[in-house]
């Protein structure tokens, strides 16, 4: 099917064909083997076509590769993480630049480039950097470490955006950080929430409370224009409303129960927190562990 | 002559896949609202949890919940788990199915995912994880021979060292192993290790490769079949957990 039609898009393929149609996870499948036989991955059978289709389609396949080629050169893959600092806590950067294990090379070749922007909780670009990670390794990186040149202010809380320029493919170059307290005893994962205009569901977290435990929202703003939005908790089956606003390219952090003029319940596995608009925002939550120092992070 | 059979649906709600933890120190509780992915304000949603034991094809307990509003929530503890199927402790795979009755998935999201908070007395065991995706989610993911997932930042040391809980969301065995990765080299390949059907294994890194300097390393999970790995890493010192987060597969694009 792929052979007969090398350029042809998933959606036209769909249509064509009629594959897909009664099962997503077998879309979800040829979506893929498409984009492997289209990258010249997906090994196919030999010897079987007439020299002269055989011809047309290398022919297709090579002008098809060359065009991915060139979009590679200028194509951008954008992640960001919420970054915080201050007398309690800290965000560490880490980065895998592994290829896929049963391929000979990396697809990225022998080190990969990217920018690092750091914004802080008003929106301002506080500093930036070039940064490049060589094959197969595996680091860390302190916004410290990541930005030597320049002076961040302390306590901060922002957002930091990695900017890969001439990748092939992601591969393990998702960003995570590492959420890790002054004591040396937390290290939480959590992972790069950056998805452009993409837009599903909404941002929401439950449960908010729970015993001996506080909930801290992390969200970043994506646009330049500010982020407005209800907010919205159910608790005891209430629901509260409020008004947040986080400024263009800005950082909000703070505990969700500061937005609503009520006392916190001890415990309410059913409560739960949403903002309604969808507009592009990245948000986590953090559960901490009052007393313990136990941080417990992530998306929603 | 007519078919009685229906219509067939374009598209369907996927069940995904979660770890049920319960015991003296450790309790779960999910919540799920439909707000994680869906936008439809109109209908209602359902959500069913099952909890498999040995029988790979009895669930030991089933929940279901239905006619939750798109701003609604629904959370299950692993107390009533444990109450009803009488058990004291629970290590158990447990399934969510959750969607709408009436409405089909309108694009390729089709998993409704459960959250799954957990905590402990102790402090051994705090996390909050999404349920993992059974049949693929919405991303060109690379696959080979077997199933990779990978996570960075993983300390191997006396200070941190990484456990793994993989989860078998099938009907038939299989057999995952772990990989380190340092500069580009393997310097850890795990045995592979049974994972029966619908069911938790859990890994733990070996007492010989902990390292006396502190080592950060990429972590990789192989498997046959697409089983979905929780890793987190506990403090050597205190026995305290310190990390708690679900792998990503290798991705075949940059989005």
């Amino acid at each position: 099917m792929f052979e007969s039609a090398p350029q042809a898009s998933f959606g036209q393929l769909k249509e064509l064909y009629r594959f897909g149609d009664r099962c997503t996870s077998c879309e979800i499948e040829v979506r893929d083997m498409l984009h492997d036989f289209q990258t010249g991955r997906l090994q196919k059978s030999r010897g079987r076509l007439p020299l002269r289709l055989w011809l047309r389609l290398y022919r297709q396949r090579r002008q098809a590769f060359r065009e991915a080629k060139e979009r590679q050169k200028t194509a951008l893959r954008r992640a960001g993480l919420f970054v915080i600092s201050d007398d309690r806590i800290e965000s560490v950067l880490v980065l895998s630049n592994v290829g896929f294990p049963e391929d000979h090379k990396n697809a990225n070749g022998r080190r990969v480039e990217f920018k690092a922007l750091l914004y802080d909780a008003g929106g301002q670009l506080v500093a930036e950097s070039d940064q490049s990670l060589r094959n197969g390794a595996s680091r860390d990186y302190t916004l410290e470490q990541l930005f030597p040149k320049s002076q961040i202010p302390k306590p901060f809380a922002g957002c930091l955006y990695l900017d890969f320029y001439r990748l092939w493919e992601l591969g393990s170059l998702r960003p995570y950080c590492l959420f890790r307290d002054r004591k040396g005893s937390t290290l939480w994962h959590y992972h790069d929430k950056y998805r452009g205009n993409q837009n599903v569901g909404y941002y929401h977290a439950s449960p908010i409370f729970l015993t001996g435990r506080r909930c801290w929202i992390m969200a970043c703003n994506l646009m330049e224009k500010p982020y407005r939005s209800p907010a919205c908790l159910t608790v005891n089956g209430q629901t509260l409303r409020t008004e947040v606003e986080i400024p263009g390219m800005g950082t909000l952090w703070a505990p969700v129960e500061s937005f609503f003029q009520a006392q916190p319940p001890v415990e309410d596995p059913a409560s739960v927190f949403w903002f309604e608009n969808r507009d592009p925002i990245m948000v986590w939550f953090a559960w901490e562990k009052l007393e313990e120092g136990i941080w417990t992070v992530q998306h929603h | 002559m007519t078919s009685n059979l229906p219509a067939p649906r374009l598209r369907e709600w996927a069940p995904s896949s979660h770890i049920i933890l319960h015991g003296p120190d450790v309790r779960s509780i999910f919540t799920f609202s439909p707000m994680v992915i869906a936008m439809n304000p109109d209908v209602t949603y359902f959500c069913e949890a099952r909890v498999f034991g040995k029988d790979p094809l009895r669930p030991i307990a089933k929940f279901v919940q239905e006619d939750i509003a798109l701003t609604g929530s629904w959370s299950l503890s692993s107390s009533e788990v444990a109450a009803q199927c009488g058990l004291d402790t629970l290590e158990n795979y447990i399934e969510f199915h959750a969607g709408s009755r009436t409405f089909d998935p309108p694009d390729d999201f089709i998993v409704l995912q459960v959250y799954g908070h957990y905590a402990s007395r102790d402090g051994s065991m705090e996390g909050h994880i999404p349920s993992g995706y059974i049949y693929g989610s919405s991303r060109h993911t690379r696959r080979g021979r077997h199933y990779y997932e990978n996570i960075p930042g993983i300390r191997i040391d006396r200070e941190f060292q990484p456990f793994a809980l993989t989860v078998n969301p099938f009907v038939r065995n299989t057999r995952m192993s772990v990989l380190l990765v340092e500069d580009g080299r393997v310097i850890y390949e795990g045995p592979w290790l049974p994972a029966k059907a619908k069911s938790v294994l859990r890994w733990t890194l070996p007492e010989s490769e902990v390292r006396e300097i502190t080592r950060t390393v990429c972590l990789i999970t192989r498997s046959e079949e697409k089983t979905s790995t929780f890793v987190g890493m506990i403090h050597g010192p205190t026995g305290r957990i310190a990390s708690l987060d679900h792998m990503h597969p290798f991705f075949a694009a940059l989005y």
